[in-house]
């Protein structure tokens, strides 16, 4: 019976991408079958900054490929929800500063596999 | 990157099947610098057949030949479908121009406003008006409501519409002097009170010799030193007959309370008109 797993966690993160699955600027790529949903909490950004967030799955088996991006720009009002993936081929979820400051993001990975 | 799309089940029009012409529309008799004026029915509440997902909004005729007419065209709604209107929002349409056939040749169009506004059936839609003439000869608006998606989960609709830059006491907008070799100097239209998701503006002309112009408007979001462009080179005409044209310019941006709202203009050919902008921004 599928359960549902929540990996939360924080990190400042800045112009280096961040993989939020692997809690490292190197991407560890996940094999879980899962139904994956992301939360972030954008409270910290300010004007002038710029977040790009990005999904990976290994579509052709072998290589990592973004399948989903999104762009933050300046103050944020609320928490950030991607919509529901179903992965398991070898995916990530990553977060990079464009532009702006670095700013501690916390996020919940909410999973169901 | 989604695959997926809405589209319009229905569309509700005041003027469908009406021949454009020069005054189009129902004709809406304004006061002068005054809130008061009495409301036209644009649309009535039994025409209003389904919830309404987005309303469009057309404004002509406000225009005069030599005259300075600002003007707030103010939309109202009665959701119990009589006519005890409750304002909504003052539309900046400062001398927009006839609608079609338009003094000097050419199609004015007027302006042009959209707003993914949700109204229930059954809503009578309405309109007064101030403008900043002692003449007060009725200027012309309609309306076009787009009801039943295909895709409802993918359309964000508001039901508030926060009014930056708008002077009710003289029917006007904020003054915004436009570049014209270069972009313009940005001007602060207003200071936001509520989280957004959405932008449109409003243009104004109040000038007594105007020029034939094209105006590239742009809007920013964020403080003194951080301006994130939301709207860029969104278009709008003068013409030397003193009336005012202005695209549609529907916008979903975010914005946070507190968000500083920042205008600029760059006009050309000729040199710059006395116009003015305000700012709508919608949220939940």
């Amino acid at each position: 019976m599928a359960s549902i797993t929540l990996t939360q966690n924080s990190a400042t993160i800045g112009t280096t991408e961040f993989f939020l699955a692997s809690n490292s600027t190197t991407a560890t790529y996940q094999t879980a079958d899962v139904i994956l949903q992301v939360y972030l909490d954008l409270g910290a950004m300010a004007a002038g900054d710029e977040y790009l967030i990005k999904i990976y799955e290994k579509v052709d088996g072998t290589n990592p490929e973004v399948i989903y991006t999104a762009t933050k720009v300046g103050a944020q009002a609320e928490m950030w929800v991607s919509p529901a993936f179903i992965l398991g081929v070898g995916w990530e979820v990553s977060v990079d500063k464009i532009a702006g400051t670095d700013r501690s993001i916390p996020w919940t990975l909410a999973k169901i596999g | 990157m989604l695959h997926a799309t809405n589209g319009w089940g229905k569309i509700i029009s005041s003027v469908d099947g009406t021949r454009p012409t020069t005054a189009f529309g129902a004709s809406v008799v304004p006061l002068t610098n005054s809130t008061l004026g009495l409301y036209t029915t644009l649309l009535a509440g039994a025409s209003v057949t389904d919830d309404v997902y987005g309303i469009e909004i057309n404004i002509n005729n406000v225009g005069q030949t030599t005259v300075a007419r600002d003007c707030l065209a103010t939309l109202a709604f009665d959701p119990a479908g009589g006519t005890t209107f409750t304002d909504f929002v003052d539309l900046l349409c400062g001398s927009a121009s006839q609608y079609a056939g338009l003094t000097g040749g050419g199609s004015g169009g007027g302006a042009r406003f959209w707003f993914p506004l949700w109204i229930k059936a059954g809503t009578t839609i309405g309109m007064r008006g101030s403008v900043s003439t002692v003449d007060v000869t009725a200027f012309n608006a309609f309306v076009k409501l787009y009801c039943k998606p295909s895709r409802p989960e993918l359309i964000w609709c508001g039901q508030k519409i926060e009014q930056l830059g708008v002077v009710v006491a003289s029917s006007t907008g904020t003054s915004v002097t436009a570049g014209t070799t270069s972009e313009g100097t940005w001007t602060s239209i207003g200071t936001t009170t509520r989280n957004h998701r959405f932008y449109e503006f409003g243009f104004g002309l109040a000038d007594t010799a105007s020029s034939s112009n094209g105006y590239h408007v742009d809007i920013s979001i964020g403080d003194a030193s951080n301006k994130h462009p939301i709207i860029l080179d969104a278009y709008a005409g003068t013409t030397t007959a003193e009336m005012a044209t202005k695209t549609m310019c529907p916008t979903w941006a975010e914005s946070k309370s507190g968000d500083i709202v920042y205008a600029r203009t760059q006009v050309g050919p000729s040199s710059t008109d006395s116009t003015t902008i305000a700012i709508y921004a919608m949220g939940d």
